[in-house]
């Protein structure tokens, strides 16, 4: 189990503590998503976990040992993805991870390398780490965080800046991972995918935790947006669609927006029309909206 | 996991650390093969060791030998004074020849006060001359008495003493009844001196010169005490003070062509190591902790005090194979070109203190790094401080003075030896009782000459030697 116990951080002469007696936990095979916007304290939460900075108060316990104490030890048992991954731009990536397999006490061994290739960034193992893009770098830096084999993966804003095949490759990777007990704690901006692979989520707001809920627990918002894409955009499918809520006709669409509309009725009803519906998608994510929701409670 | 081994290959395994180290050996290599006078052989060089005294006039004792160490008899010996001021006439010169066994006695008659010696030394075609200021041999000050007299300086302690009485008063001071006594020792027994009444209007420079004409006392060939008093009329002690007179030593110093450029190129070494401590900083800490790339080392099983201490170890390691490097190339040098003799003990005292100056830039480049988040002020920075280190901590080049200049032979070296600076911890190692106390280091460049008190010198000796440490510990101390 990985726990933040009261775990607060002010930074400098900052008046206003970055993150606020955060108490938190989360156990293997479990995958914890967290949210907030710019400057919730997100980053700063994942930092303190994986040794990177001090805390002001509290401390963070994995597996019974504490990063504050016993840093050596907590870490072993985590590995770290930042936002911007950052390693000396003149050494090679088969340098580098000699170095952190050496730091791990893994010397000589070949994981670094197979990792590389599970990620896909072998074919540049001889090449500065600064010559990389920003999507290489990401995969490089999942590479180096499963270097001691961890149990606890600590992803900052891990989907930005990879391509659809990558985006797939860590959500199934985190998929996996879960199945083989490994717990993960991943921050983003993209609600969506953390909606899609989180068991549960934490809501950060201005360094305070002020909600963490079962990925299953989050509310639908009865009012909701469709987008619909179909053939043809007649005045009968307006006058179809207008008995479900309001439209409005929009670039290659319509939206309808309406209390409790029921995306399988309306392109039941489009479809027995003789219109083909092309696309039928919520325009926001449940998360987003119950997300703002939030936000503004706190506001 | 200890992080050490894992940072020393890291290191092993940076080229920039390959690429300094290259530079520091080739530096310090071009600049002593480079040199002509570096490498005369041990017949064609000649050298001089020079030994002040004052004694009623300064007495040279010159002592010439070549290379090897072999004295040189016939040789020329030129000895001109001059004063600070380099727009005025030299106020006396000699000149001699050395003997066979290479000794010359040269003495000068002119009072006391700082000169500036310029020795030259002329045998079949091989010449040397050095430079070398002479402080004024003492000065005595009788501290203030009662009344209104304060001073009582003593500018000369020859055989005829002119005694100086100073006031404070600017203006002119009746004086009546006053009388300077002294005495031959502490006791104020033994043989006195008349009493000269000091009587009259001293004037508005407020000083009074007086000389007084005494014997010897019995025995008291090479030094003895003697006690000033100035008494009022009535014959209370106004002030008074004692001084061990007798021989007193006045400056001493040693040339050589290639002693010179020896004395040079540690000088040459000492900041090009400095400088290689800053980069090594650089390279080993600061440049990962200014762009970031020291956030994933610390996400690592390693505390970041180990990682502090780790890669602190691994540059300090490249250091010391970078100044063994010099060192001994320089030793070998001397030993195979100029064919001077190099105890082993001043290789190894060199060697420490330029490392020692290495390690300490080292960490402060290092805690540097973890105050400024900037490429710029760190190497800016530490580059400022070796300059600073460099220009005054004079106690490597008073070393290396030594040790180029004075060969194994002459009757200075129990002075030499035992000058041990701080900033020579192989040193002090070696001779622990020698350093506290030093007031007569041959090239005036010892720190602890400027203080005699040894409860000062060991508080300086502690505080340089745990420089690195308290650096590095702020550097584990610091917090975001």
């Amino acid at each position: 189990m990985l726990e933040f116990r009261d775990v607060s951080k002010r930074f400098g002469r900052s008046r206003r503590d970055a993150l606020h007696r955060l108490t938190l936990t989360f156990s293997e095979g479990e995958v914890l998503g967290l949210v907030g916007l710019n400057g919730a304290g997100k980053t700063t939460t994942i930092r303190i976990a994986a040794g990177v900075i001090l805390t002001s108060g509290g401390d963070v316990v994995v597996e019974g040992k504490s990063i504050t104490t016993d840093k050596a030890q907590a870490s072993r048992s985590i590995g770290w993805v930042p936002e911007t991954p950052a390693h000396d731009p003149r050494a090679s990536l088969s340098r580098l991870c000699n170095y952190y397999a050496d730091l791990r006490g893994d010397h000589g061994s070949t994981r670094a390398r197979d990792l590389l290739s599970e990620w896909g960034v072998l074919q540049f193992e001889g090449r500065a780490f600064g010559t990389l893009s920003l999507g290489e770098r990401k995969r490089f830096a999942l590479a180096v965080a499963g270097v001691g084999d961890p149990a606890y993966y600590l992803l900052d804003e891990v989907f930005n800046g990879l391509d659809p095949l990558a985006l797939t490759q860590v959500r199934n990777w985190i998929l996996q991972g879960k199945k083989t007990q490994k717990g993960f704690l991943v921050s983003s901006h993209q609600l969506r995918e953390v909606q899609a692979i989180s068991d549960r989520i934490a809501f950060l707001h201005e360094g305070r935790l002020i909600r963490c809920l079962d990925a299953r627990e989050i509310p639908s918002s009865s009012r909701k947006r469709l987008q619909i894409a179909f053939d043809p955009i007649d005045a009968n499918a307006m006058r179809i669609l207008g008995s479900f809520g309001e439209v409005e006709q929009g670039r290659g669409g319509v939206t309808l927006t309406g209390e409790g509309v029921d995306p399988a009725a309306i392109n039941m009803s489009l479809v027995r029309a003789g219109y083909s519906v092309r696309r039928l998608e919520a325009a926001d994510p449940e998360l987003e909206t119950f997300f703002l929701h939030l936000i503004g409670e706190q506001s | 996991m200890n992080p050490f081994l894992p940072e020393i290959r890291r290191l092993l395994r940076t080229p920039a650390t390959w690429l300094l180290l290259i530079l520091l050996v080739a530096a310090c290599v071009l600049f002593v093969v480079v040199s002509p006078q570096s490498t005369p052989s041990p017949s064609q060089s000649v050298n001089l060791a020079v030994t002040v005294t004052y004694s009623s006039s300064y007495v040279f004792s010159v002592y010439t030998f070549d290379g090897a160490g072999v004295p040189v008899g016939g040789a020329q010996v030129h000895i001109t004074l001059e004063t600070p001021n380099s727009t005025l006439p030299p106020v006396g010169s000699v000149s001699g020849f050395t003997s066979s066994a290479g000794f010359s006695s040269l003495s000068l008659m002119v009072p006391p006060a700082v000169y500036y010696a310029v020795y030259s030394v002329d045998s079949n075609g091989r010449s040397a001359v050095i430079g070398v200021e002479l402080p004024v041999p003492q000065i005595g000050k009788i501290e203030p008495g009662p009344g209104t007299f304060t001073l009582v300086q003593v500018g000369d302690f020859s055989l005829t003493p002119n005694l100086v009485v100073a006031f404070p008063t600017p203006s002119g001071f009746a004086l009546s009844g006053l009388s300077v006594s002294y005495y031959i020792n502490e006791s104020g027994q033994g043989v006195s001196g008349p009493s000269s009444n000091l009587t009259g209007d001293v004037g508005p420079l407020a000083t009074m010169a007086m000389r007084f004409q005494f014997s010897l006392p019995p025995g008291a060939s090479s030094g003895f005490p003697i006690v000033f008093q100035l008494r009022n009329g009535s014959g209370a002690i106004l002030a008074s003070q004692s001084f061990d007179l007798g021989s007193v030593v006045a400056g001493y110093s040693g040339a050589a062509p290639s002693g010179e450029i020896l004395s040079t190129w540690i000088q040459w070494v000492e900041f090009l190591v400095l400088a290689f401590g800053v980069l090594m900083g650089y390279v080993a800490y600061g440049r990962d902790r200014i762009s970031g790339a020291l956030e994933p080392v610390l996400a690592q099983p390693v505390s970041r005090v180990q990682v502090l201490y780790a890669r602190y170890v691994a540059a300090a390691v490249m250091i010391a194979g970078g100044v063994s490097a010099s060192v001994v190339f320089l030793a070998a040098w001397i030993g195979l070109s100029a064919g001077i003799s190099t105890p082993a003990s001043l290789v190894v005292a060199v060697w420490g203190s330029v490392l020692w100056e290495g390690l300490v830039i080292l960490a402060l480049v290092m805690l540097l790094s973890q105050l400024s988040m900037s490429h710029i002020t760190v190497l800016g920075g530490g580059l400022t401080l070796a300059a600073v280190l460099s220009l005054f901590w004079k106690d490597v080049t008073s070393v290396v003075g030594d040790f180029a200049k004075v060969p194994s032979v002459t009757q200075t070296t129990s002075t030499w030896q035992g000058t041990v600076g701080l900033l020579s911890p192989a040193r002090i190692v070696a001779n622990p009782a020698g350093w506290v106390l030093n007031t007569q280091t041959p090239n005036g460049g010892d720190l602890l000459s400027i203080s005699p008190n040894p409860v000062l010198a060991w508080v300086a000796l502690v505080v340089w030697l745990s420089l690195p440490l308290v650096a590095l510990a702020l550097c584990a101390r610091y917090r975001d």
